[in-house]
């Protein structure tokens, strides 16, 4: 939290005059603020988990403090070492399809060897956990809590890649309701669920983890998928099957923010193939208070800034002053 | 002076929108383009890549386009997604600043403004970057990864490629020439044909400058660096060209008493290099392999390597390679 939540200073004292003439000549600095699950966040821009490392990998090439926040790549109980060292990533149209298998350092390796240089970045940072069972997650809240630097936790809930465990909590309500209730429990930090689209009906998963004590939905994870390669017959994933991200998938996430956003009081957070400032208003619009940028980082570290740069222009130019009002501001069309 | 590990660190990586001054059809799916890029010149090293942006066939004029009248009506729809594409490619750097043949690195590192790519065509990515005109603007982001590292102490370095890993080979026999090591040059083909330059053509009269017209470096300037080059192709020489190294090694190295091998080509060739040059001589290899992000973070690229201890560790190719020292490398990664 700290340097990073307070509100953007607007340069030295000047004299009230010249301020009011400023404000009469040039349309105001718009409001990008947004409160998620407690934490105030400068801008809603946030960079998705998995897509930056941890964070110092990237620091050089970015002022990362200047987004709304850090989403840091999952971490699990123990060290992972991820899927076998062949081919892990697939790019298909529009998108790309991965199988890493949550490679991290595990949790007390995160905490003495990334966490020390992550809080240096001066960005809110919001922890990625995911576990094979209730009590994974529960105590590593509870050990993340005595942590300081993190604004909250987002709970992987819904991760393709991580054989027993992950996506199979986010596919059960009751199960998904069980995880947030004792996590919960282990910790005062906000914690914040990211669901799945690979269920039926991702608006009573989300109710069921608000019911249960969520503070914010993150939405959605990858589309489980599958590439064969024609000539050998095999799945050109060496772990055959694997998590579809990128612009391909944003459409569907729109759709299913807007009616997670419909279903629930708490705020959402919307993820999927969100490549420039447009979509991520197509997502601010659906309902969503805050959005993740992914995928497109690997094109450019730098897009999550792009966004944010550009959300400002276009509120500027049409004289719009908070971002608030546009969250859910979607009008449907009357259908006959 | 290339820049060294501690530079690197100061000055990232960085995104340039390059011009294509040059480029020219070589044999097979080959070709070579050189870049305008001072920026990723300037602080690049052999041994490192460009993470190139292919977009598709009639992007860039639709996109430029499209853009400004989208600002024009006031449109917000459609965002400016450039492609299908939606992931880099790595190409290692094979020239840096005046090209090949036109005086050494360390003249030219400071005030270098190209670089020389490379290309074979392998799917619509490259496909799209190998039929780039010049005029024509390529986004790349570089320079990435860790490249060679030439020991003070070295009197002679053996290099030997493969295919495209002739690449950075160039790249590096420019800048060892400019250190004053010997070199000795050993690549491989599975045919003559399949020699990505032109290598077994006669030697042309006056001095190749690419510079000058575009022409990709030939063999004599491979020789005019002050390589000796070797040409093994498997078809008509019978050898694979590590076969064809350990029965010469005698020969390529004579009696130079600090030689250091440099591999890049097929992962079987880099192993063989491995095994060849154990107990020899030090061996470094640039490993080839899928990549995403190109900065270590989506941990596509990996590899495993024996760390202190035997201890084995999982290494992203594309930031703490695409060199490594060739003991360190599992080959067997199943």
């Amino acid at each position: 939290m700290g340097a990073g939540m307070r509100a953007e200073c607007r340069g030295g004292p000047r004299s009230v005059a010249i301020a009011m003439e400023r404000r009469r000549l040039r349309p105001p600095n718009p409001d990008l603020e947004v409160e998620l699950a407690g934490v105030t966040l400068k801008n809603p821009v946030l960079l998705a988990s998995g897509c930056f490392g941890f964070g110092p990998e990237l620091a050089a090439l970015d002022r990362l403090h200047e987004l709304g926040g850090l989403v840091l790549k999952t971490i699990t109980p123990e060290p992972r070492s991820g899927y076998p060292p062949a081919q892990r990533t697939v790019e298909t149209p529009s998108g790309m399809v991965n199988a890493i298998g949550v490679e991290n350092p595990g949790l007390e390796a995160f905490i003495k060897e990334k966490l020390p240089g992550v809080r240096e970045l001066g960005a809110t940072i919001i922890v990625s956990i995911a576990g094979y069972s209730t009590d994974d997650f529960a105590r590593m809240a509870a050990r993340l809590d005595a942590e300081p630097g993190i604004a909250a936790l987002e709970l992987n809930v819904s991760s393709p890649n991580l054989p027993g465990g992950g996506m199979i909590f986010g596919t059960d309500a009751s199960l998904c309701a069980e995880v947030m209730r004792e996590v919960k429990r282990a910790t005062r930090l906000p914690i914040i669920p990211k669901l799945t689209p690979n269920v039926t009906d991702i608006a009573s998963i989300a109710r069921a983890c608000e019911e249960a004590g969520a503070d914010a939905i993150s939405l959605i994870n990858t589309f489980s998928a599958m590439c064969i390669d024609i000539e050998t017959r095999r799945p050109i994933l060496a772990a055959n099957f694997g998590g579809l991200s990128g612009p391909a998938i944003r459409p569907a996430a729109v759709l299913r923010v807007f009616q997670v956003a419909r279903a629930v009081r708490i705020p959402v957070i919307g993820v999927g193939g969100i490549w420039d400032w447009r979509d991520a208003l197509e997502f601010i619009i659906a309902g969503a208070t805050a959005v993740q940028v992914g995928t497109a980082l690997f094109y450019d570290p730098r897009r999550g800034h792009k966004v944010v740069a550009g959300i400002r222009r276009f509120m500027r130019e049409r004289g719009i002053a908070s971002i608030k009002t546009l969250v859910g501001s979607v009008a449907l069309n009357p259908v006959g | 002076m290339a820049p060294t590990e501690a530079d690197r660190k100061l000055a990232p990586p960085i995104i340039e929108t390059a011009r294509v001054v040059a480029r020219e059809s070589l044999s097979g799916d080959h070709c070579w383009l050189r870049l305008h890029s001072p920026a990723v010149a300037q602080r690049c090293s052999p041994g490192q890549f460009v993470h190139v942006a292919c977009e598709s066939e009639d992007s860039e004029r639709r996109f430029g386009l499209r853009k400004n009248l989208c600002w024009q009506a006031g449109q917000t729809r459609g965002s400016d997604l450039p492609s299908l594409r939606i992931l880099r490619r790595p190409f290692a750097v094979a020239g840096i600043g005046e090209g090949l043949g036109s005086g050494s690195q360390a003249d030219t590192q400071h005030l270098a403004e190209h670089i020389e790519l490379l290309i074979k065509v392998v799917g619509p990515g490259s496909a799209w970057l190998a039929s780039r005109r010049p005029g024509s603007r390529v986004n790349m982001m570089g320079p990435l990864g860790r490249p060679f590292h030439v020991p003070a102490d070295a009197e002679l370095a053996l290099l030997v490629g493969g295919g495209t890993g002739l690449a950075s080979l160039l790249a590096l026999a420019r800048y060892l020439r400019s250190l004053g090591k010997a070199i000795v040059a050993v690549l491989g083909a599975r045919s003559d044909a399949a020699f990505p330059l032109s290598l077994r053509q006669p030697a042309r009269s006056g001095p190749a400058r690419p510079g000058a017209n575009g022409r990709p470096p030939q063999i004599e300037e491979l020789e005019a660096i002050g390589a000796r080059s070797f040409l093994v192709s498997e078809r008509e020489d019978g050898l694979l060209v590590t076969q064809w190294v350990e029965k010469n090694l005698e020969q390529l190295v004579q009696d130079s008493a600090r030689v250091v091998c440099y591999a890049c080509g097929p992962w079987g060739m880099m192993q063989a290099m491995d095994h060849i040059s154990r107990g020899r001589f030090p061996c470094q290899v640039s490993l080839e392999m899928r990549m995403a992000c190109g900065l270590g973070v989506c941990r596509s690229c990996v590899v495993r390597v024996r760390g202190q201890g035997g201890r084995t560790l999982v290494r992203t190719v594309c930031s703490d390679g695409p060199v490594f020292d060739a003991q360190e490398v599992i080959w067997e990664q199943a």
